[in-house]
Formats: structure tokens, C-alpha cells, sequence
């Protein structure tokens, strides 16, 4: 079986606004990410943001291909591999979307430093501006989801056969870590919460697939649910 | 309706023709799902290849659907680009 992959880049072109300019104008320092749709038509981009000398800082996350790419999974400090030393004051976010966006809050929250999210859209050509309240009702969620875990005798471990995604060591991980309690393992493609439903005996499940279960799914589950990364920093 | 962004139909139908698949799976993520009727018929059109439509999730290159791996001689995912898995989990 061979794999191919196909980007799907954007045909138009990316300008942004006078509008947009005036507000962007008030940070000095921004750091700049997209998608790969986007990314082969950041130039022009970069240089206006440059004429009105905004400095204009990049990375290219750990699991990406591309500089300026960001990833929906690109959720825990480090994982966008900047330089620790450079002080950004906004990040911009070219694209369409929430999720991409939020990525990079969840990433600010981690980091503790919460700093707000720009996103252009190329194609409303709109701007708007994000910080930590509009991620303030996940991390709250996910507060309360941890007392649950650690209050919890009977943990699920939910692994998914996607390969990107399949992380089967955190299973021992957290076994070790948490010797008072009794770990089971679930192993599915999707995770499909209504499934939960079918092990009442489970007091709380641990997600070791794409980290974004663990953030926005977790405000529609009756049952709580955090990510294995979560619960492996817990002291 | 004119797609706005590039699904390279043609780069499909030379890898199909290059590769001699006979079965190929398209997946979309969820935006690009309303344009994979284009590929399809595309393809129909210029080889003897079939075609399948994923009809389930197609969150990124991490995600390929394993339980059909071995069915299909090829797999084109649309609307991503390589993903470079960090074996030691999410967080560094």
C-alpha cells in the first residue's frame, strides 16, 4: 500500500487589510503560524507586516513540516519549538477557523504566560482577537476533571490504532506513577464516547490519543476525561 | 462549485497511473469532503482505477485509517501535509 499526501493550497492571495494593519500595528513583536494551506503564501504577508516594523517571529513545530505551520495537537509549551529567550507580545493566526487558534491559546495557558491570539481569515478578510477566556470554560472543565481522577480507583486508557496517535506507553507510565489505582486499557481507531457507556465500572477515562480530546470534547461529556500528559505532571 | 484551494487532481491521476493502483482510497478532512466528488469522477474518468470515499475522520497525517490498509493499493489524503510523530508522546 503506498501513502501519498496532498497540501490542498489556497489559490487566492493573502493581503491583509488597512484595518487589520492599524490594530496589528499595536504589538511590537508577534509570532506568526498557519496551515499548511496558507503557508506557501505568507511572503507578501510578512512584508507588510514588516513596513510597519512589527518584528516577526517563527518556529517550525515539532511535528510539522513547514516553518510558520501549526498543528491542532501543538497544545503544551515547547511543543511550538520558539525560542524561550524571545518575548512575543501576540500570536497571528492566518487561516480559517477556531481550532488551529485555539491550539495556540491552550499552548499559552500551558506556558502560563497567555498571551492574546490574532487570526486573519484570508478569505472574509476579518480579524479578530482570542485570549485565555475564550478557553476559560475548558480549563475549568479540566480542573474539575482532574479532582475526579485522583479521587478515581478504576481508570480507562483510551488508545487509538491511528498511527500519528497510538501511544501505547503512556499505559505503563501511568500505572507506575499511579500504583493505588487499576488501569484498563481500550484500544479503538475513533473514539466514540458513546462507548463510555457500555463500562460503568470506569470512574474516569485517560485519553492518550490527539490531545484536543482532552481540551473542547471533554465540555460535552458527562464523564470525565483528561489527557495522559495531564495526568502524568499531576504531583 | 470551484474548490479554493488546489486539490491537485492531475498529481492524482499520475500517481494512480504510476503507482498501477487498482483500488484507492481518498480521504478529506472535513472542509474539503464536499469537493471529493471531483477527484471521483476525475478519476473514473481517466483510469481503471476505483475510487473509495473514507467516510469517517480525516483529522491530519496522523490519522490513516488502519483496517483498510491492506484492502486498498493506495491512499490519498487530501488537505495535509507530513507529520513528524514524536514517539515519546505529545509534550517533549
Amino acid at each position: 500500500m503506498k501513502f501519498m499526501l496532498i497540501d490542498a493550497k489556497y489559490k487566492g492571495k493573502i493581503e491583509i487589510s488597512k484595518k487589520a494593519l492599524s490594530i496589528l500595528k499595536n504589538y511590537k513583536t508577534i509570532a506568526v503560524y498557519t496551515t499548511t494551506q496558507f503557508n506557501h503564501k505568507l511572503k507578501p504577508l510578512l512584508e507588510q507586516l514588516k513596513k510597519i516594523n512589527i518584528k516577526i517571529i517563527s518556529s517550525q513545530p515539532e511535528r510539522t513540516d513547514l516553518q510558520f505551520q501549526i498543528l491542532g495537537c501543538d497544545i503544551y509549551y515547547g511543543n511550538l519549538n520558539l525560542n524561550p529567550k524571545e518575548e512575543v507580545d501576540a500570536y497571528l493566526y492566518i487561516g480559517d477557523g477556531k481550532f488551529h487558534p485555539r491550539a495556540l491559546l491552550f499552548q499559552e495557558n500551558d506556558s502560563e504566560k497567555n498571551k492574546p491570539v490574532i487570526t486573519y481569515n484570508p478569505i472574509s478578510n476579518k480579524l479578530n482577537i482570542f485570549d485565555e477566556k475564550d478557553i476559560q470554560k475548558v480549563i475549568n472543565k479540566e480542573k474539575a476533571n482532574i479532582k475526579r481522577f485522583l479521587m478515581s480507583k478504576k481508570v480507562g486508557v483510551l488508545i487509538t490504532t491511528k498511527p500519528g496517535q497510538e501511544h501505547f506507553h503512556y499505559f505503563k507510565k501511568l500505572e507506575e506513577k499511579y500504583k493505588n489505582k487499576e488501569f484498563y486499557a481500550f484500544i479503538a481507531d475513533s473514539i466514540n464516547f458513546s462507548e463510555m457507556e457500555n463500562f460503568p465500572f470506569i470512574q474516569t477515562w485517560i485519553n492518550t490519543a490527539c490531545p484536543r480530546i482532552g481540551k473542547e470534547d471533554t465540555l460535552e461529556l458527562e464523564q470525565a476525561l483528561i489527557n495522559a500528559e495531564t495526568a502524568l505532571r499531576l504531583r | 462549485m470551484e474548490p479554493l484551494y488546489d486539490l491537485e487532481i492531475n498529481t492524482i491521476i499520475k500517481e494512480i497511473k504510476k503507482t498501477k493502483a487498482k483500488t484507492v482510497l481518498l480521504q478529506f478532512p472535513d472542509g474539503l469532503k464536499c469537493y471529493s466528488c471531483l477527484a471521483v469522477d476525475e478519476i473514473r474518468r481517466k483510469t481503471k482505477a476505483l475510487p473509495l470515499i473514507w467516510f469517517g475522520t480525516c483529522f491530519g497525517a496522523c490519522d490513516i485509517p488502519m483496517i483498510i490498509v491492506n484492502k486498498v493499493d493506495l491512499i490519498i489524503q487530501v488537505g495535509h501535509n507530513r507529520f513528524v510523530k514524536n514517539p515519546n508522546g505529545w509534550k517533549k
